[in-house]
């Protein structure tokens, strides 16, 4: 009931304040399918779409043309050169190259393919991200259902089939982890314990970010940091690895939560977020709005925009994450900025569901210039939170402690597929600090609940103090994984 | 259980589904895929001249050839991928297991596949075997599947596998269809005459 009140408050807030950004729908020619699987952008300005039917389109100035073709559901694309890019496949990621300039691809060059695909239908690979040095990362999703790769590689037992006429094919290998690729083409595990990784993300620093889906040992969709050698926690990557395990199912559930590195940040399952895509950070360096440094985050089932501010904490990454904008006309799957700072959002919802009568397609989402009113921060202290905002605020309603409502509650880490929340808390607010000049405040609320816990809260009747303009949107999530250095 | 039912339900409605059809044009097409009892690692191609093949990438071996059709999509395109492309079309050439090339006394050298180059009448397929770079470059015309290998140098004795089926210009394929082969380029052409014209 909570969830769904929630739900709709988001919803009104958001719709309430659209006129700073605007959604526009391209037109696509009807002989295109575009499920949109990837996005990038060459040098020269050309879009290049990768699609779940294996297509590659180039679109510049409402101009469609066939980049490439024939891949094997290709989600997601990464632009390296004037004619190139590379491309993940379900068996291989892939250098794709127009060596003669003519606007169409004619050489795919094997870059990885380690990884020994079998034909399982939730062997999707995604990716690739690029750092600085050049290193591309990319994820494979696991079968993720609770029992051991090695023992049904053929799918004997299995809870999910195999594809009509699947013929066994060498056990596949490096289900569940995130890997990398040198330019030097060495193919290197990078990180493990994913289930269904659908969006991958890089921080200006090489930090390396992955959104996962709800289900087994995910209560709900996240966000996480994945440096190298972490386990992240569904154990099915640890059948592979330097501390393998034969049987990873069998190793007790305190274990492997001992072992896990805790998402970053979680997406509170209904509420904002069903199924995470990509994270993307906002470069455009104030070009869209004031969230530069901070985290746009697709969202397939829903069909809407979630941001993330993160900050480091105890050593630790853990953040908010905040509504931003729905109305997509399906599933967002994946992002990309141009460089006018505009966000392209491709989408898809064929096998999967979501919100929205289309089945495919790609918007494009422009801001006006305006400055939104919207909670732009939410920073830990030791004793609550600070909330800053993207303009001042109207002094009386800011200092008013009843205009801020909290609860925390969590959810199972556990075999089963996803989690009831837990624990469900109200959080009353001690005390309220604002800043003068209106631009934040402190709340103060006492002893707090590390380990995973979500601080839920909900800003009411706060307008702008010049205009009184509400909130854009007023609810934010905040996961608390460590409490600050004593 | 929900995944179970989802999928038995995609499968379902792929079955009643039109098929979509990827057609032979005037120009090599190829599909990326899994096909059943060849690989999940598939290059699937469509030639000009009427013929398609399938290479498993997975031991770099053009598994089978076949006339009067592509692939159809239907069930890969449905729901998540509720199954593999069908084969559109009628056989004429399926080749024995393994790979055609043995580079080395080795009757299982290791294969790594490299990629490919399309051309709008070639396919070039690039892999190694025992390390020895090759090239197999894919084409149809006058009623045959022809196949033209060029290696890099190697000081090791090479054979080719025909599969008892076309013609070769290294020489004469001689028990269990190996022919020795001693230059560095060569063709295999297969007619399409062999099991369906």
């Amino acid at each position: 009931m909570k969830t769904a009140a929630l739900l709709l408050l988001f919803c009104a807030a958001a719709s309430a304040a659209e006129d700073c950004y605007r959604i526009e729908t391209i037109a696509v020619p009807p002989h295109v399918s575009l499920e949109v699987g990837g996005l990038d952008f060459l040098p020269d300005g050309r879009l290049l779409i990768s699609t779940r039917r294996g297509e590659i389109w180039a679109l510049r100035d409402g101009q469609w043309k066939r980049w490439a073709t024939g891949l094997d559901e290709a989600m997601g694309l990464c632009v390296t050169g004037k004619n190139e890019a590379v491309v993940a496949q379900r068996p291989e990621l892939t250098r794709i190259r127009d060596s003669d300039g003519d606007g169409e691809a004619d050489t795919y060059e094997t870059l990885a393919d380690q990884w020994n695909y079998s034909g399982h239908i939730y062997e999707w690979t995604f990716g690739p991200v690029r750092d600085a040095a050049g290193n591309f990362y990319c994820t494979l999703a696991c079968w993720h259902f609770p029992k051991p790769p090695a023992k049904h590689a053929h799918y004997s037992g299995a809870e999910i089939g195999p594809p009509a006429g699947y013929v066994p094919n060498p056990a596949p290998q490096w289900r569940g982890w995130s890997f990398r690729v040198t330019p030097q083409g060495a193919f290197e595990p990078w990180a493990s314990g994913l289930r269904s990784p659908n969006g991958l993300g890089l921080s200006p620093d090489g930090d390396l970010f992955i959104t996962d889906n709800q289900g087994e040992y995910f209560g709900s969709c996240v966000m996480m940091h994945a440096p190298r050698g972490a386990f992240l926690g569904h154990p099915e990557g640890l059948a592979w690895g330097p501390d393998s395990s034969s049987d990873p199912f069998a190793v007790p559930l305190p274990d492997l939560d001992k072992r896990r590195m805790r998402p970053a940040v979680q997406f509170p399952y209904g509420i904002a977020g069903q199924s995470s895509s990509q994270p993307l950070m906002d470069a455009s360096a104030g070009k869209f709005g004031p969230f530069a440094g901070q985290w746009f985050i697709g969202e397939q089932t829903q069909s809407t925009l979630l941001r993330v501010a993160l900050e480091k904490v105890n050593g630790a990454w853990q953040g908010a994450v905040f509504p931003f904008m729905r109305g997509f006309q399906c599933g967002v799957n994946r992002l990309v900025f141009a460089a006018d700072g505009s966000l392209w959002a491709g989408q898809t919802q064929r096998g999967w569901g979501s919100v929205g009568a289309a089945q495919e397609g790609l918007q494009h989402v422009v801001w006006n210039g305006q400055t939104p009113f919207e909670i732009q921060t939410m920073k830990l202290t030791k004793t609550g939170f600070v909330l800053r905002f993207t303009q001042p605020a109207e002094a009386k309603a800011l200092a008013n402690p009843a205009n801020y409502a909290l609860h925390h509650f969590h959810y199972a880490y556990h075999r089963a597929y996803g989690s009831p929340l837990l624990g469900d808390t109200p959080t009353p607010v001690q005390a309220v600090k604002p800043a003068p000049d209106g631009r934040s405040v402190e709340l103060v609320l006492g002893d707090l609940a590390a380990g995973g816990e979500i601080y839920a809260l909900q800003v009411n009747n706060l307008t702008t103090a010049a205009g009184a303009k509400p909130l854009r949107n007023n609810a934010a999530y905040y996961t608390l994984n460590r409490l600050p250095a004593p | 259980m929900k995944s179970a039912v989802l999928i038995l339900l995609l499968t379902a409605a792929a079955s009643a589904a039109p098929p979509v059809l990827l057609q032979p044009g005037e120009a090599v097409l190829v599909q990326r895929c899994l096909l059943p009892d060849i690989s999940s690692r598939v290059v699937a191609a469509s030639l000009p001249g009427g013929v398609s093949i399938a290479f498993d990438a997975a031991t770099c071996r053009l598994a089978t050839a076949w006339t009067g059709g592509f692939l159809d999509m239907k069930a890969t395109w449905t729901g998540r991928g509720a199954g593999p492309p069908v084969i559109i079309g009628s056989k004429f050439f399926t080749a024995p297991p393994g790979g055609p090339l043995r580079i080395g006394a080795s009757e299982n050298p290791p294969v790594k596949f490299l990629g490919y180059h399309t051309g709008k009448e070639k396919l070039e397929l690039r892999y190694e075997v025992a390390g020895v770079p090759v090239t197999e470059t894919l084409s149809s015309a006058n009623g045959s599947l022809t196949r033209r290998f060029q290696l890099a140098e190697t000081k090791e004795p090479v054979r080719f596998q025909t599969g008892h089926c076309g013609t070769l210009t290294a020489g004469q394929p001689g028990p269990g269809g190996w022919a020795p082969v001693t230059v560095r380029e060569f063709t295999h052409t297969i007619p399409l005459t062999a099991e369906a014209k």
